[in-house]
């Protein structure tokens, strides 16, 4: 899974990550795991996450549940800056149909071990390399992923939301095959691995 | 043929004045025919005696023709032929007359008489019409002589037979009348009887029946008229009716039981909004009383939570016809805030007019808490939850994956630290559940003890902590674990304490302009650094969303406490640092005797007397 190591990617220095939680421990021991692949900041709030967030930070780790300025909120000013960060979610709270219009890049629920976080933080570095469209596409195919490892199929039938959501996957990827022919065998699988495997389970 | 009681009243009616009818046709007839009898049987015993006379007039005349007086042929020959003519009147009848026809007996002795005056006549004639010198003459004067005494007697025994038959009949007109008499004495007598039995005592009883009826006693039974009349169908019609009657009344008396019995907080109002009723649970529930209640407006119940505009909508909603449900705050005469459920609804005639609204309230307080509580204790324990066992998880991994000696303890010191939080966290949501649920039967609390309590505790797990109060010198009891509550307040301003000596000041007032009835006012005071708003919102008003994790389940706890007390929690900054929260709480009796407790500051009441009139005042 991790064979495009960040030591190959096309960035000369370490790629930067900014680990996000209120839970001091769990914020130093996160950045212990990444330690030695990357550069690692820690912000143990919300605020302390705003004021470090600029154009050096490649990944953020973000908390969602966190006193006076939530995970949510980090997110949005983060979109607001129109920051070039991939996003993951580490968080407790179970997802529910607001993470539609979030943007996250991949939502990871605690507990969360070394390895899933390591494999996380890769697989979201590998995709600053695709294009914008496919960058959108994958935060929606993520957030459709999240949702149905969630909910039942009866639920997602029943929320509009997702309906939505299914619409713009669908008119993205129809814009992403005309763009495809443009990649690397290697930019391939790593774009399509994760929607591989939804597309498996459900050929919607 | 149909037994008599099934007749109907109208046969029954019409047989009776026809009855009657015919007793009268039967006098009237007697009163008409009686004179007219009498007139012509008196006019026949008058020509009778009439008779009579003229036999002596003729023997008269004839003696005097004897005598040679010649003007008595004339006389005889007129007297005979009237004898001759009304003898025969007598004897057929005689219209012209006025007689009537010889009744039989009388006849045959007319017929006598006729036998006697036949030759009788044959002689006067002979005597009138033959000269006085011839023999026929003599031998005819001699007759009428010699049988002049003979008709005599006949004629008297015909007037005689006249006068037994004229006494004969008087005595059959009476016999007749006397009859008359009797059919009357008998047959009203049971025409009375008839009339009482088939129509005047079953209508009386009938009456009588839906007289008591009417007063308000449904055990009495109609009497029942067994017949197919209109006596029996009035009887059957009034024993459905007053049946259904019974049954509406039960069916409203069973409404009204279960109204009067209802687990929620039952009133009615008029279209005003006064109230008119109130069951059991609205005394219940919000402690006024029905006579307290009645008159008034649900106005009472205002908590000042809600704006005066939301009540505005609540009117609008229900006189428009529609029915408003919602969750609204309310107070209880004893100054308890609660959590109401309420569904106020248009009460409509037949006409679809509103004539009032009925409200049902439940208090559920105690079910908000519990809803909460749960949806707090499940999202704290899962992020609390998931964040330690992610860090035992990942110090585990650590722990594997390193030889070293001291890197080693000090994962294993952390996982232990992890672990401990995690019982700690358990503990407090036990402990939180169990507070909730004692709630429920709290015995009234001291709040002066409780105080006392609460500071020689953090006094001594606090030494560097400054903790005064200042209360008054009489005891006030409130229904709550206000102990509980002081022990999370003082011990949550402790803790987030950045100051050297971190102090804490509680008061405790009995304020009058909160209330009627007067409420307790209870100040913890400190000079942290003030409450993080999240955290206020959970004192404050129980609100948290996914995202924002307050300091954990003690200001939870308080706010929960506090809310099924029927208090309510405000929290204020001091300037130029600290924090000072209030709670407001109804209190549950004042003791008028001082406290004999000493180290604290007195702080007179307004009026312990004025205090306890206002205390017996809400127990009316």
């Amino acid at each position: 899974m991790t064979d495009i190591s960040p030591e190959t990617n096309e960035q000369s220095a370490s790629p930067t990550v900014l680990i996000v939680d209120d839970e001091r421990n769990l914020a130093d021991l996160y950045a212990t795991w990444l330690a030695d692949t990357y550069d690692v900041q820690t912000a143990y709030s919300g605020e302390e996450a705003l004021k470090q967030l600029d154009e050096t930070i490649d990944v953020m780790l973000l908390d969602r549940r966190m006193p006076e300025f939530s995970g949510d909120d980090v997110l949005a000013k983060l979109r607001e800056q129109n920051l070039d960060c991939r996003v993951v979610i580490v968080s407790a709270v179970t997802p529910d149909f607001d993470i539609v219009g979030m943007g996250f890049d991949d939502y990871l629920i605690k507990p969360v071990n070394r390895d899933e976080l390591l494999d996380a933080v890769d697989r979201v570095l590998s995709r600053t390399t695709y294009d914008e469209t496919l960058q959108e596409l994958h935060q929606l195919v993520s957030t459709q992923a999240t949702l149905k490892a969630q909910k039942s199929t009866a639920e997602l039938r029943a929320s509009d939301v997702y309906a939505d959501l299914q619409e713009q996957i669908e008119e993205l990827q129809a814009a992403a095959d005309a763009a495809v022919e443009k990649f690397t065998e290697a930019d391939f699988d790593a774009a399509f691995r994760d929607f591989d495997s939804d597309t498996h389970n459900n050929p919607s | 043929m149909k037994p008599l009681r099934e007749w109907s009243l109208r046969v029954k009616i019409t047989l009776h004045l026809l009855i009657i009818f015919l007793l009268i046709i039967a006098h009237l007839v007697g009163i008409w025919w009686f004179p007219q009898e009498v007139k012509q049987d008196g006019a026949a015993i008058n020509e009778a005696g009439e008779q009579r006379m003229l036999t002596q007039l003729m023997a008269a005349e004839a003696h005097q023709i004897g005598m040679d007086d010649d003007k008595s042929r004339d006389e005889l020959a007129a007297s005979a032929a009237e004898f001759d003519r009304t003898l025969a009147a007598l004897i057929e009848g005689n219209e012209t007359m006025g007689l009537p026809p010889a009744p039989p007996e009388v006849r045959e002795q007319l017929r006598t008489v006729q036998a006697a005056w036949d030759p009788f006549y044959a002689h006067v004639q002979t005597v009138v019409e033959n000269p006085r010198t011839s023999q026929e003459f003599h031998e005819s004067l001699a007759y009428i002589e010699a049988n002049n005494e003979q008709l005599l007697v006949e004629s008297d025994r015909a007037v005689q037979r006249y006068e037994q038959a004229y006494e004969a009949k008087i005595r059959r007109t009476q016999q007749f009348f006397f009859g008359l008499l009797a059919l009357d004495i008998l047959v009203i007598p049971l025409l009375l009887i008839f009339i009482h039995r088939h129509i005047l005592r079953p209508v009386t009883r009938i009456t009588h029946d839906a007289e008591t009826i009417a007063s308000g006693d449904f055990d009495q039974p109609i009497t029942a008229v067994d017949s197919i009349n209109e006596m029996g169908r009035l009887s059957r019609s009034l024993q459905e009716m007053k049946d259904q009657l019974v049954s509406t009344v039960q069916e409203i008396e069973r409404f009204e039981q279960a109204v009067e019995h209802a687990g929620h907080a039952i009133y009615i109002t008029d279209t005003d909004g006064t109230i008119e009723y109130v069951n059991s649970a609205f005394e219940e529930i919000t402690k006024y009383s029905e006579s307290q209640a009645l008159g008034n407006t649900p106005r009472i119940l205002k908590s000042g939570e809600q704006a005066e505009s939301y009540y505005e909508e609540v009117w609008e909603t229900v006189l428009s016809g529609d029915v408003w449900e919602d969750d609204m705050v309310n107070k209880r005469a004893s100054g308890e805030q609660f959590h109401a459920h309420q569904t106020i609804a248009p009460i409509t005639g037949s006409d679809g007019e509103i004539q009032g609204f009925v409200a049902i309230m439940a208090d559920n307080t105690k079910q908000l808490v519990n809803a909460q509580q749960n949806q707090v204790l499940s999202r704290v324990m899962r992020h609390n939850l998931r964040t330690e066992l992610n860090l035992i998880d990942g110090y585990a991994q650590e722990l594997a994956n390193t030889d070293e000696f001291d890197t080693r303890t000090d994962y294993v010191n952390e996982i232990r630290r992890c672990v401990n939080r995690l019982v700690k966290l358990s503990d407090m949501a036990e402990r939180s559940i169990r507070a909730c649920q004692q709630e429920a039967s709290q015995q009234p609390q001291g709040i002066c003890a409780a105080i006392e309590r609460v500071c020689a505790a953090a006094r001594e797990q606090q030494p560097q902590a400054t903790i005064t109060a200042d209360t008054p010198d009489y005891e006030i009891d409130i229904l709550g674990n206000i102990e509980l509550v002081l022990d999370e307040l003082v011990e949550n301003a402790i803790e987030h304490n950045d100051c050297v000596t971190p102090k804490v000041h509680i008061t405790a007032t009995l304020r009058e302009e909160q209330g009627p009835p007067p409420m307790v006012r209870i100040e913890v005071t400190d000079n942290g650094p003030g409450v993080p708003a999240n955290e206020r919102r959970v004192l404050e008003k129980g609100e948290e969303t996914a995202l924002f994790h307050g300091s954990g389940l003690g200001l939870w706890l308080v706010h929960w406490l506090v809310t099924l007390a029927g208090g309510q929690v405000t929290i204020r900054g001091r300037s130029p640092r600290g924090t000072c929260v209030v709670l407001t709480l109804p209190r549950a009796s004042v003791s008028t005797f001082p406290r004999t407790s000493t180290g604290y500051k007195t702080d007179a009441p307004e009026s312990i007397n004025n205090s306890d009139n206002d205390t017996n005042k809400n127990n009316d």
